[in-house]
C-alpha cells in the first residue's frame, strides 16, 4: 500500500528473484481504507507513505567505531529538528576533510513517530500486520539506476511535488515542494531548475537527468526547458498488470526492498508487537496441533489398554487355584524339612568311597609273585587310607626289586587307586605299600 | 497501547496452552497406566507358570518323601531310635555268623544318634569277605559307617581274620507318620 496525501493505493503482487508480479491494483480514500482492511482476507502489508513532514541534512560526524554511529547521528537530530520521537534513515556518503579534519558525511532523513503510528495502528485496529514501512523515495531510489552518474527524480503526492537526488543508490537530498497544478507546468520546471542549481553549488555534484514518475510524464505541461534532460520512470522487470502498475511505482517497488533492511522505518515498539503477535498465533497452532496429534495418540493407547484389560481378565480367569498349589507346596516342604536329617544320612553314605570294591578291585592283581599277609584300611574324608603288608616270593634280590615294583604299579593303575609310599626291606623281602582309595 | 490488541490472540495461546498441557498429562497418565497394565499382565503369566512349577516341585517333593518313607524299616514307627540301632546289632550278628560283636553306648552328637560296633570275625574266603562286606556296607537305615578295618591272613585257621570298626547312627528326632514304606 502507498499513501500518497489523500490517495491511498494498493497492490497486490508478488516477488520472485528481480521480477515483480502485479495480479491487482486499487485506490482507497482514507474513509473507505478502513472498511477495505476489514474486509480484506490478506493479513501482510507492505507499506509506503509520501511524508511531508520530514528533516533532512548532510551531517558530519567525527570518524568513529560503527556502533556508535546511530547514536550520534541520533543526538544531532534530536538537537536540529526537535521532533519529540522521530526514526530516522542515514546514508554514508563517505569521508571529507572539513576544517582540516576528517570527518564522516551522512545524509540523514528523520520523521516523526507519530505520523508512522498513526498510520499502523489503523493495520493494528484491524488486526492486519504491517511487515515494513518504507518512505516512497527511498524504496524508489532503490529502483533507479544512479551508478555512473546522479538522478533528480520527481513524484507527485496529492499537488505536492517531492524531489530527491539519487547518487549511486543513496538519496542525498530531498525537497518538497507545492504546485498549482497537477501534472508538470512551468512552475515545477522552475522549482526542478532551482533544485539542480542548489545540488550543483551546495553539494557539489548535479543531476545527470531529471527522471520523471508515474503519471508525470503523460501529464507534461510545461513550456519552460528543464536544467536537465527529462527522462520517464520506466519498470522493466514487472509482469501482470504492468501497464496499470505504472502508476503505483512506490507500491510495486516496495515489493523488492528486504524488510530487514535500513529504509524499514517500523518503530522498534511496533516491530516487537508484530514479532509478538506473529509467535503467539505460532505457537498458538503448535500447540493446537500437537494438541491432536495427542489426543490421537491418547485415544490408540486407550484402545489399546481396553485390548490388555481384556487380556487381564482372562489371564486371571486362567490361572490355576493359586492358593490351593501355594498351601500344597508349603505343606510338602514342610514335610520335607522333617526328613532332612535322613536326606543328610542317606548323602553321607553316599559319600564314603565303595569298601566292596576296594577289596575286589585287591582281589584282581596278579599275586603269583608276592602275598599279601594284611590289608588295613582307615575312614578319611572322603577316602580310605589303606595299608597293605605283604612278601616277595621272588629268590633274587633283583627278581624281588621287579616283582615289587610290578605289584606297586598295578595297583597304581587300579581304578580310583593312589599309591602313596612303598617300601621293600630286601633282606626278608617283606613289603608295605600305602595307598589311598577314592572311587567318588 | 497498542499490546491490547494482543488479547485475543494471547487467549488463544493460553486456551491452546491449557489444551495441551492437559492432553500432555493425559498422555502420561494414560502411558503409565498402560505399563502398569503390562506389568500385571507380565506378573500374571509369570504366576502362572511359577504355579505349574510348584505343582511339580510338590509332587517331586511328594515322591522324594515316598523314596525316603521307602528306605525305612517297616519297624522305623513302632520301635524306639535305641530298638532300631539295637535291632541292627542282632541282624549282623544273624548275618556274620561266627563273629564277635562288641558295642559301646549310645551317644547322642550333632542330633544323631550313634552306636560304636567292634566286629571281629573270620572267613573262610576272601569271596565270602567281600560278600560280608557288601552285606555291611548295603544297611540303609540305620547306615553302618566302616571307620576301621584289618584284615589278616591266618596261618593256623587257614582263613582271614577281619576286625571292622565302625558307627551305627541313625537321626535322634523320629518323623511322625503313618509307618507305610512307600
Amino acid at each position: 500500500m502507498s499513501f500518497e496525501d489523500s490517495v491511498i493505493k494498493v497492490v497486490y503482487a508478488s516477488s520472485k528473484g528481480d521480477n515483480v508480479t502485479v495480479t491487482d491494483t486499487l485506490n482507497l480514500n482514507d474513509e473507505q481504507f478502513d472498511n477495505f482492511l476489514l474486509q480484506e482476507k490478506t493479513n501482510q502489508f507492505i507499506v509506503t507513505h509520501s511524508f511531508k513532514d520530514f528533516f533532512q541534512e548532510i551531517l558530519f560526524i567525527p570518524p568513529v567505531k560503527n556502533k556508535y554511529v546511530e547514536s550520534l547521528i541520533e543526538a544531532e537530530i534530536k538537537r536540529k529538528a526537535l521532533f519529540p520521537s522521530f526514526s530516522f534513515i542515514h546514508t554514508d556518503l563517505g569521508e571529507k576533510v572539513v576544517d582540516g579534519k576528517k570527518m564522516r558525511e551522512v545524509f540523514v532523513f528523520a520523521v516523526r513517530n507519530d505520523e508512522i503510528n498513526g498510520i499502523v495502528n489503523r493495520f493494528v485496529q484491524r488486526d492486519k500486520v504491517v511487515k515494513a514501512f518504507y518512505p516512497d523515495i527511498f524504496v524508489m531510489a532503490s529502483m533507479i539506476d544512479s551508478k555512473d552518474k546522479p538522478v533528480l527524480c520527481v513524484i507527485e503526492a496529492g499537488l505536492n511535488k517531492t524531489l530527491f537526488l539519487v547518487n549511486k543508490g543513496n538519496v542525498s537530498f530531498v525537497r518538497t515542494v507545492q504546485s498549482l497544478e497537477h501534472g508538470l507546468g512551468d512552475l515545477d520546471i522552475q522549482n526542478i531548475n532551482m533544485t539542480v542549481n542548489y545540488c550543483w553549488q551546495s553539494l557539489k555534484m548535479g543531476p545527470s537527468i531529471v527522471m520523471l514518475t508515474e503519471h508525470l510524464c503523460r501529464n507534461y505541461n510545461a513550456t519552460m526547458n528543464a536544467a536537465a534532460p527529462i527522462a520517464c520512470l520506466t519498470q522493466r522487470y514487472v509482469s501482470g498488470k504492468s501497464d496499470a502498475a505504472h502508476d503505483y511505482t512506490a507500491a510495486v517497488s516496495a515489493v523488492l526492498v528486504p524488510a530487514s533492511g535500513k529504509t524499514n522505518l517500523l518503530t522498534k515498539e511496533f516491530k516487537r508487537f508484530f514479532q509478538l503477535r506473529q509467535f503467539l498465533i505460532y505457537s498458538s497452532l503448535l500447540f493446537l496441533i500437537s494438541s491432536f496429534i495427542g489426543a490421537g495418540y491418547a485415544a490408540y493407547s486407550t484402545n489399546k489398554i481396553t485390548e490388555m484389560k481384556k487380556r487381564l481378565i482372562s489371564a486371571r480367569m486362567t490361572l490355576p487355584g493359586i492358593e490351593g498349589t501355594v498351601t500344597a507346596y508349603d505343606s510338602k516342604s514342610e514335610e520335607l524339612n522333617r526328613y532332612a536329617p535322613y536326606i543328610a544320612s542317606i548323602n553321607s553314605a553316599a559319600s564314603t568311597p565303595d569298601l566292596q570294591g576296594f577289596l575286589f578291585l585287591l582281589s584282581k592283581l596278579n599275586m603269583d609273585n608276592v602275598k599279601f599277609v594284611s590289608v588295613s584300611l582307615t575312614s578319611g574324608e572322603n577316602v580310605f587310607h589303606s595299608e597293605l603288608k605283604g612278601s616277595v616270593k621272588s629268590d633274587s634280590y633283583g627278581d624281588a626289586q621287579r616283582d615289587f615294583q610290578l605289584l606297586v604299579d598295578r595297583i597304581g593303575k587300579l581304578k580310583g587307586f593312589a599309591v602313596t609310599d612303598h617300601s621293600l626291606d630286601l633282606k626278608n623281602k617283606e613289603f608295605q605299600i600305602k595307598a589311598d582309595f577314592n572311587d567318588l | 497501547m497498542i499490546y491490547e490488541r494482543l488479547k485475543k490472540v494471547l487467549t488463544y495461546y493460553l486456551l491452546t496452552g491449557i489444551v495441551l498441557g492437559v492432553v500432555v498429562i493425559a498422555i502420561a497418565l494414560v502411558g503409565k497406566y498402560e505399563e502398569n497394565l503390562a506389568l500385571s499382565i507380565d506378573s500374571f503369566e509369570k504366576i502362572r507358570v511359577n504355579s505349574i512349577r510348584m505343582a511339580r516341585a510338590t509332587e517331586e517333593k511328594e515322591r522324594i518323601i515316598s523314596d525316603i518313607k521307602g528306605l525305612l524299616p517297616a519297624a522305623y514307627y513302632s520301635a524306639s531310635n535305641e530298638g532300631l540301632l539295637l535291632s541292627a546289632i542282632d541282624s549282623i550278628k544273624a548275618n556274620i555268623r561266627g563273629s564277635d560283636v562288641t558295642i559301646a553306648n549310645i551317644e547322642n552328637k550333632g542330633g544323631e544318634l550313634t552306636l560304636p560296633v567292634g566286629i571281629k570275625t573270620s572267613f573262610d574266603s576272601y569271596g565270602m569277605l567281600v560278600d560280608r562286606i557288601g552285606y555291611l556296607q548295603g544297611l540303609a537305615y540305620p547306615h553302618f559307617r566302616v571307620e576301621k578295618i584289618n584284615i589278616e591272613r591266618s596261618e593256623e585257621m587257614g582263613g582271614l581274620i577281619c576286625n571292622i570298626t565302625g558307627t551305627f547312627t541313625i537321626p535322634a528326632e523320629k518323623v511322625e507318620g503313618e509307618g507305610s514304606n512307600g
